[in-house]
């Protein structure tokens, strides 16, 4: 009695997850089949589910009538150096405050932590009026600096490079090795799933950010793809949905890539922060 | 290889003194164990020698060369830790190659070095694996032929015994002694186990709260303690301690009153009409008749029951209370003591050991 009751049970929390996914991916779905359709089947009312004539002009158009490979270049440019810088800084800063002491480290690390709490609409002005004085408006570096340190990448190698056990540290330095050299020999590689989710999370955001750029790029062979889809959206264009759907598709292509890659290493740094916090 | 000298070292954590005024001549080539109790300062001498800690006073000398504020890694010198500190993500041939790699050895003298510390601590089998897939044992050699490809002038060990069971314990005793013998190195060995330091040192250097207790062979420090401490922690089971009084020429004890034995009269008579402190070695209790005679006018007889008994195989413990006052005897298998039971104990004076009651300084 009590088995067939878990075996009910389990069928029941099956059909509720399944219930739960399909859900999620719905909009993903859509997403896609829309950019097979025309516009006027978007919109049509009734709505529907399959394309009943799927085509590739929305495609053809987003790939040949906009500069979208600049766009994703761009993108994929200042995502990777973004995500590149976060993990180089994030590890060193949390190597320095998980193994070593000097004063005023903890009042340091709580003003970092701080950071957090911070809303970036509140330090967008501030930040425009230092970047443009550093003459760096309307380039990808206007980009990519502001993003280059993270607080909570720092707070997250911290947490790891604590549990690595200071003996080995200091075998290293006894065999010779530099403090630099100790980081990227022996610190960076057992971090590796903090790196892997940190680089995961760090990618997607500097992908999908839309409102920095939006202010800090005017110019169209600077902008990133995000600011591709409002392109294809304004009144230029129409209301061409298609297009949207079409570019859309093509921008989630690099961070599934992305994510396929470092899954394992994205999974295990989540369960690990988990266990540790 | 080269001698190690250390000068009036002193170490503070803030108020707290972990080492005071600590010198030492380590000869070369010598074997010294720094042993005593958690917390005695040990590790914390071995850490300033390596150049890990850096000492609040004093000096460190490597052969004649003066090493304060030099870098471990200029030292040249070589640490096994507790923890045996491998690196995980490497293999063995790696970590044995770091150190080599990071003074830019030429790939062939690298290759040369790590199989030949891999050929004499026999771990040649294992090269490729990492430090997971090693047993405990395994992983002890690796941290030591991490040290052999140094060629260092002093080889440091951090209580590198202490996480393998016993059976693994006395094995890689014996081979880090042959080790010893095999490299002529000059060792100095941190352990809070009397029995490695009695089995492995030329010297043995008893600390206690940051102080040096006793420098001397194992022999002498068994034999000849310097004081109560030491001669409380060197020996398993540990010296027996009786509150004694001298009464002319009867020493009284708990359950015993028995003459001055000859070898300690004169020390015993300066205590005339005071209060001591006798130590015998459990060796030195028996419950064989024979021994009473063997032991003739060194020994004393008294009564004891007996609370505990721990048969060892080659020997037998008999956990007594003589006199209100528990006593550990070492006997011979022979022995008919059973729980509960009374029984005639011999205790041989003559081989006892006076204390100070005091300074817990030994006399005579």
């Amino acid at each position: 009695m009590a088995k067939s009751g878990s075996r009910v049970w389990s069928w029941a929390s099956a059909g509720v997850l399944l219930v739960g996914g399909l859900l999620m991916l719905m909009p993903f779905i859509w997403m896609i089949l829309s950019s097979f359709k025309t516009p006027a089947e978007i919109i049509h009312t009734p709505p529907t589910f399959w394309p009943s004539d799927p085509s590739l002009i929305a495609y053809k158009t987003v790939l040949t009538r906009a500069p979208f490979f600049t766009w994703f270049a761009n993108s994929l440019l200042v995502a990777v150096v973004t995500t590149f810088l976060t993990l180089l800084t994030s590890g060193l800063a949390g190597y320095i405050f998980a193994k070593f002491e000097f004063r005023g480290k903890r009042f340091l690390f709580v003003l970092i932590l701080l950071t957090l709490m911070v809303p970036f609409q509140v330090v967008m002005i501030p930040t425009y009026l230092i970047v443009a004085k550093m003459g760096l408006i309307n380039t990808l570096w206007a980009l990519i600096i502001p993003s280059a340190v993270s607080a909570f990448g720092i707070y997250l190698c911290k947490q790891f490079i604590e549990g690595i056990p200071t003996d080995l540290l200091e075998a290293a330095r006894i065999d010779g090795a530099s403090e630099t050299r100790i980081f990227f020999s022996i610190v960076a590689p057992l971090i590796r799933p903090a790196l892997g989710a940190l680089g995961i999370f760090q990618f997607m955001w500097s992908w999908n950010n839309y409102l920095w750029p939006l202010i800090a790029v005017n110019e169209q062979a600077k902008m990133t793809v995000p600011l591709a889809l409002s392109y294809f959206n304004t009144s230029q264009h129409g209301a061409r949905y298609d297009l949207v759907m079409a570019a859309t598709a093509l921008i989630v292509i690099p961070v599934i890539i992305v994510f396929l890659i470092f899954q394992r290493q994205f999974i295990k740094g989540l369960t690990l922060t988990g266990m540790k916090g | 290889m080269a001698k190690v000298t250390l000068e009036h070292v002193r170490k503070t954590f803030g108020a707290v003194t972990a080492v005071a005024d600590f010198s030492l001549e380590v000869g070369d080539r010598e074997f010294v164990v720094l042993v005593g109790p958690s917390g005695c300062g040990k590790s914390t001498t071995l850490r300033i020698i390596a150049g890990l800690d850096e000492s609040s006073s004093g000096n460190v000398y490597i052969g004649d060369r003066l090493v304060n504020g030099i870098p471990a890694k200029d030292r040249n010198i070589a640490m096994v830790f507790q923890s045996y500190a491998l690196y995980p993500h490497m293999s063995v041939y790696n970590n044995l190659a770091f150190s080599l790699r990071m003074r830019k050895l030429r790939r062939a003298e690298i290759d040369r070095r790590v199989r030949e510390a891999a050929r004499v601590l026999d771990i040649e089998p294992l090269l490729k694996r990492l430090p997971a897939e090693l047993s405990g044992g395994q992983k002890q050699r690796v941290a030591l032929g991490r040290s052999i490809v140094r060629e260092p002038a002093v080889f440091l060990m951090d209580e590198p015994l202490s996480n393998l069971d016993a059976k693994l314990r006395a094995q890689m005793r014996t081979e880090i002694s042959r080790l010893h013998r095999r490299l002529e190195t000059t060792i100095i060995y941190v352990t809070h186990d009397q029995t490695e330091a009695m089995t492995m040192g030329d010297r043995i250097v008893v600390m206690k709260d940051g102080v040096i207790q006793q420098v001397a062979p194992p022999q002498e420090i068994y034999e000849r303690p310097a004081n109560v401490f030491v001669a409380g922690f060197i020996g398993s089971p540990p010296m027996n301690f009786l509150r004694c009084r001298v009464d002319g020429g009867t020493l009284t004890g708990p359950g015993f009153s028995a003459p001055l034995p000859k070898e300690r009269e004169a020390v015993l008579r300066s205590y005339q009409g005071r209060e001591i402190v006798v130590g015998l070695r459990p060796e030195h209790i028996s419950d064989d008749p024979a021994d009473i005679e063997r032991w003739g006018a060194g020994a004393a007889t008294a009564e004891g029951q007996v609370d505990l008994v721990e048969p060892l195989g080659a020997e037998v413990m008999l956990y007594l209370l003589v006199g209100g006052q528990p006593l550990i005897a070492r006997v011979t298998p022979r022995t008919k003591a059973h729980y509960g039971a009374k029984v005639r104990l011999a205790l041989h004076l003559a081989a006892s050991h006076v204390f100070d009651p005091a300074t817990e300084s030994a006399v005579g």
